[in-house]
């Protein structure tokens, strides 16, 4: 569910082919650079209602997934 | 009291901020400013705790007024002087490199004011969201670490987005730049290059004649190709290698990240400023005198008051 979203906000705001996402892509190998990995947390917080801070434990969508999923779970 | 948001937030008379600037910006500087009515801040670079500490020391005896402490978020020590600057109860830290939200609510346990450089709105929001009490947008006409967006471009955007006051920095040296930025919606500036000329500033001698002798088109940007951190300098003979191998096919990002390690030190302390990273801004080109702290303020600030006054964002 989250890859979905994550997808759909991506599709808004990257140029790439979202299709070919998977939890093991890396946001560097996107052409993703540090700001517009900020630009997508913030887009991603505000669709979950989460606090996700950017960083090298967050390289790949899997890990990005990982961490909402870790920060709803305590909100629970 | 001043109505000024950014001198009421920081206890400093007069809004304008002195840029953190690895291996260059140090007590004796930043109290300059500091006692001139600024913010004189010294730059943590990628020192040592025990540095850091000993500058900190040192400042508290040069000045009674508000200082701050710029952070390196990439540096390997940032984590151990993220501690340092809560511990010592720094009066305002402004941060750079990253996002610092990890650290604000210990920074503001310690009642210290919490300033972080963006260069995007997005980042802007994220620092305020962590709990920032003002942002400093810096547009890519600065020297050093750089994002995309011109400062003309950022300021009003970074001011729409967020509630808290908006610092501007890149390209401003003058009274000129300063009144720009205040109509763009920013409360103050802060400066940096023009700081470099500074007699009070201890930077090698070679690099302060380097900033003085630049003009309008001397400075470049490394770094830019793989995503990497984007550095505004002067062309020299550094500059020339470093764009030389981040362009070749053989380029690897591992590669040209190790290009410029020590580069700036070179320069700003061993005053190879043919060899070394000589770090300035696009407003290179207007620095050409030797002015004391005092006089780079003041004369900023009337020039400012003097384009505004009567309006309502006369600072």
């Amino acid at each position: 569910m989250e890859l979905e979203k994550i997808k759909e906000i991506m599709a808004e705001t990257v140029d790439f082919d979202v299709e070919t996402l998977t939890e093991e892509t890396r946001f560097d190998s996107m052409g993703l650079d540090s700001l517009d990995v900020v630009d997508l947390l913030m887009r991603v917080d505000e669709t979950f209602g989460t606090q996700t801070q950017p960083g090298p434990h967050l390289a790949t969508v899997g890990d990005l997934i990982e961490s909402i999923r870790a920060q709803q779970n305590n909100e629970q | 009291m001043s109505s000024n948001p950014i001198c009421r937030l920081t206890g400093i008379e007069k809004p304008v901020f002195q840029g953190g600037m690895a291996w260059i910006s140090e007590a004796n500087l930043a109290a300059a400013v500091s006692n001139a009515g600024g913010l004189g801040i010294i730059s943590a670079g990628n020192a040592p705790e025990s540095c850091v500490s000993q500058q900190i020391d040192l400042i508290r005896t040069l000045t009674d007024r508000p200082f701050g402490v710029n952070l390196m978020l990439q540096s390997p020590s940032a984590e151990a002087v993220a501690h340092l600057l809560a511990k010592k109860r720094v009066p305002v830290i402004t941060t750079g490199a990253g996002s610092a939200g990890k650290f604000i609510p210990e920074w503001k346990e310690a009642g210290c004011v919490v300033i972080p450089v963006v260069a995007s709105v997005a980042m802007a929001k994220m620092a305020v969201r962590s709990g920032a009490d003002a942002v400093i947008a810096e547009g890519g006409e600065s020297g050093g670490h750089i994002g995309e967006l011109t400062t003309m471009a950022l300021v009003p955007q970074v001011c729409d987005a967020v509630d808290v006051p908006v610092i501007a920095a890149g390209g401003i040296a003058d009274g000129r730049g300063m009144a720009a930025a205040m109509c763009l919606g920013a409360r103050g500036v802060q400066m940096g290059t023009v700081f470099l000329s500074a007699q009070e500033c201890r930077v090698h001698e070679n690099y302060k004649q380097a900033v003085l002798s630049a003009g309008d088109i001397s400075t470049v940007v490394t770094g830019r190709r793989f995503q990497a951190s984007s550095c505004r300098c002067i062309k020299n003979s550094f500059t020339r290698e470093f764009l030389r191998r981040e362009y070749s096919p053989e380029a690897t990002p591992e590669k040209i990240a190790s290009l410029g390690v020590g580069a700036l030190r070179t320069a700003a302390v061993d005053g190879d400023v043919k060899n070394g990273c000589v770090l300035a801004g696009q407003i290179s080109g207007m620095v050409n005198s030797r002015r004391t702290a005092a006089e780079i303020i003041d004369s900023t600030l009337s020039g400012c008051r003097e384009l505004l006054k009567g309006t309502e964002i006369c600072p």
